[in-house]
């Protein structure tokens, strides 16, 4: 009988996903700092400043903020720890952050020695993390939807760091293997739709209900639309022409419904009241339905845009920042609190007095804060929409749209490092009596 | 024939939907609506509680011989959840908004979080020791 799902005693200490939590904000900011300087590069996607924003905001944001969530979450998702994370921990995030700015000076910079040191650095964090995640996502007996889903991701996360690797490598003049275009649009591809998408498939199943009080996602459609979407990935990388054209047709369709029916299912919530992580979620899958859209629209001819460079560009900033990125503030502004107010109730736990004074959610992390962290979001995401459309505008609704976003990413972190001083504070006061 | 996993699973979408009513009542300060919500809110929450630690725990604990496993920490979260009640209840004669929705908040994560884990693990493995699912659920009390 397996009864260690009911315990709680796995759950790694607060500071461990927090840290990644707290680092993750700098490389946003770097990021918006880099468009802000050098609008020129929304030219192309292989412009050299382009690449470096690109890998600040997927590897310094993204993968940051979702290694931290993963340490934690898969805990509490499974009752199966990540091994070793208190130790492996500080070198992920340090290897994560240091790796992460080696490669955009690369890039920036086009010196080979600081490819290798990047290489060394991601190659080496990632087979960290990746080993360690690969043990608990086979140890895990029961895994419900939401571990089937993370098990797939993991797998496009690897070969991501794959084809990234040998990417680099042609780089560096290793000539064994030759440089492809094709590669790194498979790159691209498993790192956003695969990894992206299917975690966060995997955390919505788990969290939507939970958090807002809406119908559970079925079993069915769960595995289903996990599975199909791994699979049609397997085969739009695999196969060639038309097969894989009509894989490449398929997953949008995929993912459109998956965005689809995780409206409908928040529309049908019980939770009605104002609350910003739902309007967070409201606006990731709209922007991801609506892109679906117009790449489905743009496949068949009928592009939005004369260039199809720059709609992809489009695209691709749409899923990151209008999808990805707006899933994770909009759980950050939840899931902070909550891991804050966890870990306190357990501290106090031999003391019913202290319980009753604790910080509740919404002082640790203030509703006006996820207000604010939305409507920064919001408007440097429509600000920078508009900037494809906005023909000699371009750059200076750019450099906008950076200033927005740097702001936001400021705003984070200011968020993040005050809730954290007062869950220390609270932390505190239980621990002297 | 309903199934302990469905009788049980249905209080606690009861207990959801008198929940959800009184904080939108609250965050609309309409004050008698919420009165009433929260009265019949925890009201059901206690019936259930009552139902779990004074039935369907014991029972499970006899028939399966697990006393300090998962039951002891539903019951433990009980208390906390019970807690967290008096302090709304606080709240909400004070017609405190700022309090009861930074509370309501927090409880409802504990409680979903709970509740899953009741759905998902402990009443299957209850439903998998007490076959006769219609006595039991006889004994139980309705909300
Ligand atoms: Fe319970
Ligand atoms: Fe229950």
């Amino acid at each position: 009988m397996n009864t260690a799902g009911l315990s709680l005693d796995n759950v790694p200490e607060f500071r461990i996903p927090m840290g990644f939590f707290l680092s993750a904000p700098w490389f946003g900011m770097l990021a918006a700092l880099l468009m802000l300087i050098s609008p020129e590069l929304i030219s192309s996607r292989w412009h050299p400043s382009m690449l470096a924003t690109v890998h600040l905001l997927t590897l310094g944001f993204g993968a940051m903020i979702m290694v931290g969530a993963m340490i934690q979450v898969l805990p509490v998702l499974s009752s199966q720890p990540v091994p070793a994370a208190a130790t492996l921990s500080p070198w992920i995030r340090g290897g994560l952050a240091s790796g992460t700015l080696f490669l955009a000076l690369g890039f920036l910079f086009n010196q080979n020695s600081l490819f290798y040191i990047a290489l060394a650095l991601l190659a080496g964090v990632f087979m960290l993390f990746l080993g360690a995640l690969g043990v608990a996502l086979v140890r895990v007996k029961s895994g419900g939807d939401s571990v089937f889903s993370l098990r797939l991701a993991a797998l496009c996360l690897l070969v991501t760091v794959l084809f990234g690797v040998l990417q680099l490598s042609t780089y560096m003049d290793l000539n064994w293997i030759g440089y492809s275009f094709e590669r790194t649009d498979s790159h691209a591809l498993l790192g956003l739709a695969g990894w992206g998408m299917l975690l966060i498939m995997g955390v919505s199943f788990q969290v939507i209900p939970m958090f807002h009080v809406a119908p559970a996602f079925p079993w069915w459609f769960c595995r289903g639309s996990s599975a199909l979407l791994f699979i049609t990935l397997v085969i739009a990388l695999l196969a060639s022409g038309a097969i894989s054209k009509a894989a490449l047709l398929m997953l949008p369709l995929i993912i459109c419904f998956y965005g689809g029916y995780a409206l409908y299912l928040i529309y049908q919530r019980k939770r009605k009241l104002v609350d910003y992580t739902i309007r967070f979620w409201q606006l990731s899958f709209t922007n991801l339905v609506l892109l679906c859209l117009v790449y489905l629209l743009h496949q068949l001819g009928l592009s939005i845009m004369p260039e199809s460079a720059q709609f992809y560009l489009l695209l691709g900033f749409g899923f990151g920042l209008g999808f990805v990125v707006s899933v994770m503030l909009g759980m950050l502004q939840k899931i902070v609190p909550f891991l804050m107010f966890l870990h306190l109730q357990r501290a106090c736990i031999h003391e019913p007095g202290a319980f009753m004074k604790l910080p509740n959610m919404r002082q640790l992390l203030p509703q006006s804060d996820s207000k604010w962290q939305y409507y920064l979001h919001i408007s440097a995401l429509a600000t920078l929409y508009l900037s494809f459309f906005g023909g000699d505008l371009q750059y200076p609704l750019l450099f906008v749209a950076a200033a927005l976003l740097l702001a936001s990413f400021a705003w984070l972190f200011k968020t993040l490092w005050q809730a954290n001083r007062r869950y220390i504070e609270s932390m505190a006061s239980i621990t002297a009596k | 024939m309903t199934s302990i996993v469905e009788y049980m699973t249905d209080q606690h979408r009861c207990c959801d939907d008198s929940f959800a009513d009184a904080e939108a009542a609250v965050s609309a300060q309409n004050w008698g609506e919420a009165g009433q919500q929260w009265d019949k809110f925890s009201r059901d929450l206690e019936t259930h509680l009552t139902n779990e630690e004074e039935n369907l725990f014991p029972k499970f604990e006899q028939e399966s011989g697990i006393y300090n496993g998962p039951t002891a920490v539903m019951r433990m979260e009980h208390q906390q959840m019970r807690e967290m009640v008096k302090s709304m209840t606080k709240a909400l004669q004070a017609q405190s908004v700022d309090d009861y929705l930074g509370l309501s908040e927090t409880l409802m994560i504990l409680m979903q979080q709970h509740n899953m884990k009741e759905e998902q693990m402990l009443y299957p493995m209850t439903q998998q020791y007490l076959t006769d699912s219609a006595a039991v659920i006889s004994s139980l009390n309705d909300l």
